[in-house]
């Protein structure tokens, strides 16, 4: 122990190091293993009870490296001298490489670059060079700015030629004398009617509900009328409140 | 207890892929209940509960729900549930008869919704007390009557706090003023809608009353999860007065007082 020259506690933290390695290892080893032998592949349940494994044994992994950071920063791996380096020179090799091996390597510039390509600058920032990030917003910019045009364009046609128009586009087309819109007098004269309580509640400060007619009940909110020539019970069977109302009072009546 | 939640409607076809969805977000499978539901009606003047039942039925840790519903059924009538959790395997289609007066059941009252305020989540009180057996005795021990019964299947998916619920309900064969002896195998049952869509519900409770922070907490935590679920999901705005539980109080005839 004292020729490694690590105190007890920095062992235990690269013993507990290996322990996780080793973890993660085998239950890569495990969904290599499921994935190769079940034909067809494993159902979706195993498949994500396998990625919570891994997600777990990353996070630990990651866990440990951050806490004993500068501990790992300092350590110096070397062969201890008995170890019968000529005959075991590959095993050696493998561990005291410092360069990840090359199908390792291409895998993590595949990561770097997908990284990279993820549509939030601020992560990766770090990566990216300055010049790189400066045209990607240029670009961003563009369809940001290319949007805004076209939002003002149409909010400039709808408030010169359509805000006054009361009905939608689809009720225009079935003819805007069928329009049910729960009023008892024509829609024009109530609109205008309604414009001048607003204004008299808009000096009192008070709702509308004293100053109707008094044989109006006031309701607290009508839902809207059904859609013209669409008779939503024979298309889509019983409507959601049909279904919510009977599973509230288990019968239509009482 | 208030709960608050949204609520979609689900075609047959999209249940499926809806669950998939649900599965991956929630990182759960499913979980399928399904809950004979007997409904009964108070009386036409509210009385309130005035039999409290023995300790034997009612346990010491749900004496204070028992007296909070009390209070509740005072102010006015309700309709109120006793739920049965059944399966299909065992409970439809045979020859036995549940006594409902020996089984579990949850008895469930929900309150006439907050106003909308123009936001798509229903906000409301409810009381569920979890009682060991008797719960038809009691309720009709209190001047409650039986009224009807219905089957709802539902799956159920948590995630956090956060409770996301398929259901679908079904009716149960007439059955003169009693639920129905033995239930009808599972696949003849007849569905509440007949295009069989499923209702979602993305439920939070806020199991204190009277603290309006941690509901408007809660509205902004479901508003939140919303805005996640809504590219998925139609949310309608659904009238309070759809779930109104109350029962109307007798008439009152101007001139004459109450009866």
């Amino acid at each position: 122990m004292s020729s490694l020259g690590l105190s007890q506690d920095e062992l235990k933290a690269v013993e507990q190091t290996r322990q996780r390695l080793s973890q993660l290892s085998s239950s890569l080893n495990s969904l290599k293993n499921d994935v190769f032998i079940s034909n067809p592949l494993p159902n979706l349940d195993s498949l994500q009870a396998s990625a919570d494994i891994l997600n777990h044994n990353v996070h630990a992994i990651l866990e440990i490296l951050a806490q004993n950071n500068t501990l790992f920063g300092r350590v110096a791996i070397h062969p201890s001298t008995n170890f019968p380096g000529r005959t075991q020179e590959n095993i050696l090799l493998q561990l005291l490489r410092k360069k990840p091996e090359p199908d390792v390597e291409a895998a993590m510039d595949e990561g770097k670059r997908t990284l990279a390509s993820m549509p939030w600058p601020s992560q990766t920032q770090s990566v990216i060079t300055t010049s790189w990030d400066k045209e990607k917003e240029t670009v961003l910019e563009d369809i940001w700015g290319g949007t805004r045009d076209a939002c003002q364009m149409r909010i400039n046609e709808y408030v010169m030629h359509e805000e006054s128009d009361s009905f939608t586009a689809e009720e225009h087309e079935f003819g805007i004398e069928n329009v049910r819109t729960g009023l008892q007098r024509s829609f024009d004269d109530e609109y205008e009617d309604e414009d001048d309580e607003m204004e008299e509640d808009e000096a009192e400060g008070a709702p509308t509900a004293g100053n109707a007619d008094p044989d109006l009940m006031i309701i607290d909110r009508p839902p809207p009328p059904p859609a013209p020539a669409v008779s939503t019970q024979e298309v889509d069977g019983a409507t959601l409140e049909t279904v919510m109302r009977l599973a509230t009072r288990g019968r239509f009546t009482g | 207890m208030h709960e608050l939640f949204l609520t979609a409607s689900v075609k047959p076809g999209d249940f499926d892929t809806a669950c998939a969805i649900l599965q991956g977000l929630s990182w759960m499978t499913a979980r399928r209940t399904i809950y004979r539901i007997l409904f009964f009606a108070g009386p036409p003047q509210a009385k309130g509960l005035p039999n409290t039942p023995p300790p034997s039925v009612l346990p010491r840790q749900e004496k204070q729900l028992w007296a909070e519903l009390s209070k509740q059924l005072l102010r006015s009538s309700y309709i109120l549930q006793a739920t049965y959790e059944v399966t299909p395997e065992t409970d439809f289609g045979k020859e036995s008869t549940m006594d409902f007066n020996r089984l579990p059941a949850t008895l469930r009252w929900t309150d006439l919704p907050d106003p909308l305020r123009d936001s798509p989540i229903t906000s409301r009180k409810k009381i569920d007390v979890p009682l060991p057996h008797s719960v038809p005795g009691i309720l009709m021990g209190n001047g409650q009557t039986y009224t009807n019964e219905l089957i709802q299947e539902s799956y159920s998916f948590n995630r956090g706090d956060l409770e996301i619920v398929l259901s679908r309900y079904y009716h149960l064969p007439e059955s003169q003023g009693r639920p129905i002896a033995h239930l009808p195998a599972w696949n003849d049952l007849r569905p509440v809608d007949p295009a069989q869509k499923w209702v979602l519900n993305v439920k939070l409770n806020v199991a204190e009353d009277g603290q309006p922070e941690k509901l408007t907490k809660a509205n902004e935590e479901l508003m939140r999860n919303k805005a996640e679920f809504e590219k998925l999901f139609d949310f309608k705005v659904v009238d309070r007065r759809v779930f109104d539980t109350r029962i109307a109080p007798p008439p009152v005839i101007p001139g004459r007082g109450p009866p």
